[in-house]
């Protein structure tokens, strides 16, 4: 490196001359002398200037505050002391007690009479609960068959009111399969026609089912397709999933239909290979 | 507030919020209406009864018209290809007139077992026809009217023809899937009944008949614009074959320049603006894009070989697949519209004139694989799924079949079948099945399914 040699030169040149060291330190020496004689001084001024301050009227420390002793002291008191009814050193009677009433002797015939025992009651103490540190599991989905066919959940879900004055409130909405029958078949016809079961891995076992969930717009096109329970076949899902977006439209929703859109979930059950 | 809410116990909180959410999941099932249903074995078509339409009027024209027009709706529904029709013969005796003398019992029972009924009346009034027609749903007698309409129109055998039609066509929309009908539809030809070669026009079952043009001499490959406004088709004019336009709306020919050389077998785009065609001014017939008005003429394929018989995908406008003989023989290739990413769909034979389906996903064209002499086999109509170039062969061993073209609701094809002295056209179900003969009489061929 061009430093390091160029140091090395000037060190063997030996062009440094060794300057005087007298004239410094006697400066260095004089100055720690001064600041020790400041220390000094200043400590002894200040000790003088206190000393003036002894005993003053002060607050401050070091100053002396006299004391009386005499209360302290018993001394003999010039008057009589204050009778106080709330703290006093001779206390009042205490009331008598009252007189013990003389049990009544029983008669030696008499049979004791035996008295009903209320059951002891276990006090319970409100114990407080623990806050659930997790949410509680969710129920295991039984695996068992429900036989027999449930009447179909046919509950009203909304309520609009007729014009009619006397008449009771008309309740429609929630019914659309009972409506409209005609167009939930129209959209399991035209789901059906799009699903080519080929495109299904043969090895995917009969009777696999997957669930597939759309929309259906007011236009009767399709949106938001997706696999709402697998079917644990990858090729089965996705051909669902394809049946669904084939579809460019089931046709407009039924003019009495005055929702949005309509939900829809839709099972594909594979029926094994052919 | 912050204290007391510190003071509520946690299970109390969590009650609350599970209340909460009961009743937003409450509010969202208000909102919207949930349909579960589902398919294991593909589905059945829908059994669909239309009753005689019952007529309500003195008028001696009455009973012509109601015989009409119960073929017709007869006819149009079973040619949708979508229902399983009730025999006439199985239908109930009594034929309601409107929705009061509807028993939806009688119709659903066997023999008839109907899923849907149409029914109605028709009425003659002072040379008016009026009719109207309901559609029931036999399976919901709580609430079965899918459809009621009203027509009133001239009482000519024509009209009445009319309304069954567009009766049919509101019937098969709402049970086919927002599909429209095509029983409005016409079929645009060629056909030589005069003499001449000269483009003709039909209803899509055959009826009504008549020439568009009478240029006196040969006109070909006629193709509808997708407003139905405008016939394009290829004519032998002084200096070859050049492309002419024939305006359905003013009924007279109109302007489109003539681009020199031979130039034929024009192909509408999906929106109308462009045409593409075969042009044969550099030599080789090759491939041509032109506004619809024939100017801007740019040429996309660059060939040794003939290129011919352009069609474009009418769902994105974006793709041609057409016919070339680069290597010999015909095949059906695509490309997109700027002349890249061509690739090759028929694998040998001899395949010609395609047609791209609605939707886009197949091709109609006439192949015959086992091109050459003392081969077996014919030409016949396949059907390829482009994507994935599987093929299926709809006619079999029955005359010599070209010029398939699809209906507007992608069900139908019709196509150009020749059995012995003269071609006729048919039409059939995209499958293959319900082959029926359209034309009767004389030659025609090159057959065209208009857009709606």
């Amino acid at each position: 490196m061009a430093w390091s040699s160029g140091n090395s030169d000037l060190w063997n040149a030996g062009e440094y001359e060794r300057e005087g060291m007298g004239a410094p330190f006697a400066k260095s020496t004089a100055l720690h002398l001064l600041i020790i004689g400041l220390f000094v001084g200043y400590a002894y001024m200040h000790n003088l200037f206190h000393g003036t301050e002894w005993g003053s009227n002060s607050l401050q420390e070091g100053s002396i505050q006299a004391t009386l002793v005499s209360s302290a002291l018993p001394l003999p008191q010039d008057h009589p002391p204050t009778e106080n009814v709330l703290a006093t050193e001779t206390p009042s009677t205490a009331p008598a007690l009252p007189e013990q009433k003389a049990e009544p002797v029983p008669l030696p015939e008499a049979i004791p009479i035996p008295e009903k025992q209320a059951p002891v009651k276990p006090v319970q103490k409100p114990q407080p609960e623990a806050p659930p540190k997790h949410q509680p599991p969710p129920p295991k989905p039984q695996n068992k068959a429900t036989y027999g066919e449930a009447a179909p959940a046919n509950v009203a879900r909304a309520t609009t009111a007729t014009p009619n004055a006397n008449s009771s409130v008309a309740v429609t909405g929630g019914d659309f399969g009972a409506r409209f029958g005609w167009y939930v078949d129209v959209i399991k016809r035209k789901v059906a026609q799009n699903w080519y079961t080929q495109e299904v891995q043969p090895g995917t076992p009969a009777g696999a089912t997957v669930y597939v969930e759309f929309e259906v717009a007011r236009d009767g096109s399709v949106t938001s397709a997706r696999v709402s329970a697998s079917s644990g076949s990858p090729s089965l899902d996705s051909s669902g999933l394809r049946a669904i977006q084939r579809v460019d439209t089931f046709g407009p929703l039924p003019g009495g239909y005055n929702q949005s859109t309509l939900n829809v979930l839709y099972h594909f059950t594979y029926p094994g290979h052919q | 507030m912050t204290k007391s809410r510190a003071d509520t116990p946690p299970y109390f909180r969590l009650a609350l919020l599970i209340l909460l959410l009961l009743a937003l999941d409450r509010s969202r099932a208000i909102a919207q209406d949930w349909v579960r249903t589902g398919t294991n074995l593909g589905a059945q078509r829908i059994r669909l009864a239309a009753a005689e339409f019952n007529p309500s009027s003195a008028d001696p024209q009455t009973a012509n018209l109601k015989t009409t027009f119960d073929t017709t709706l007869f006819n149009d529904l079973s040619n949708a290809g979508i229902f399983d029709m009730v025999s006439r013969s199985m239908a109930p005796a009594v034929m309601p007139a409107n929705p009061q003398q509807m028993n939806l019992a009688q119709w659903s029972a066997a023999p008839a077992s109907a899923a849907m009924v149409a029914f109605g009346s028709i009425a003659v009034t002072n040379g008016r026809v009026a009719v109207y027609g309901w559609l029931f749903d036999a399976k919901n007698p709580s609430s079965p009217q899918i459809l009621g309409k009203q027509y009133n129109e001239d009482a000519t055998s024509e009209n009445a023809r009319l309304i069954a039609h567009r009766f049919a066509d509101e019937i098969i929309t709402r049970l086919g899937g927002g599909i429209s009908g095509i029983a409005e539809t016409h079929i645009l030809y060629v056909s030589s009944r005069g003499g001449n070669k000269e483009i003709w026009q039909m209803d899509y079952d055959g009826q009504g008949p008549h020439a568009v043009t009478h240029l006196g001499t040969i006109s070909l490959s006629p193709r509808i614009s997708p407003d139905n406004s405008r016939v394009a088709f290829a004519s032998l004019g002084r200096s070859g074959w050049e492309i002419r336009m024939y305006s359905m709306v003013l009924g007279r020919m109109v302007n489109f320049p003539s681009m020199g050389g031979n130039t034929y077998s024009p192909a509408w785009s999906g929106d109308g603006s462009r045409l593409a065609f075969s042009s044969s001014r550099s030599g080789d017939p090759e491939i041509y894009i032109s506004d619809a008005n024939g100017s801007d003429a740019r040429r996309v394929t660059s060939f040794r070989g003939p290129d011919v018989s352009p069609t474009w995908n009418p769902k994105s406008n974006s793709q041609i697949a057409w016919c070339s003989g680069r290597t010999g023989l015909p095949q059906i290739y695509t490309m997109d519209a700027d002349g890249t990413n061509v690739q090759r769909l028929t694998d040998g034979g001899y395949a010609t004139s395609p047609s791209w389906s609605p939707n886009g996903q197949f091709l109609a064209f006439a192949w015959n694989r086992k091109y050459g002499p003392g081969a077996p086999g014919g030409q016949d109509i396949y059907i390829m799924d482009i994507a994935s170039k599987r093929w299926t062969q709809l006619t079999h061993e029955q005359g010599r079949n070209d010029f398939p073209s699809w209906s507007p609701d992608g069900r139908h094809i019709v196509f150009q079948r020749e059995e012995g002295r003269g071609a006729e056209i048919w039409s059939m179900l995209a499958d293959g099945s319900e082959q029926h003969k359209l034309t009767q009489s004389g030659s025609n061929s090159m057959p065209n399914w208009s857009w709606k």
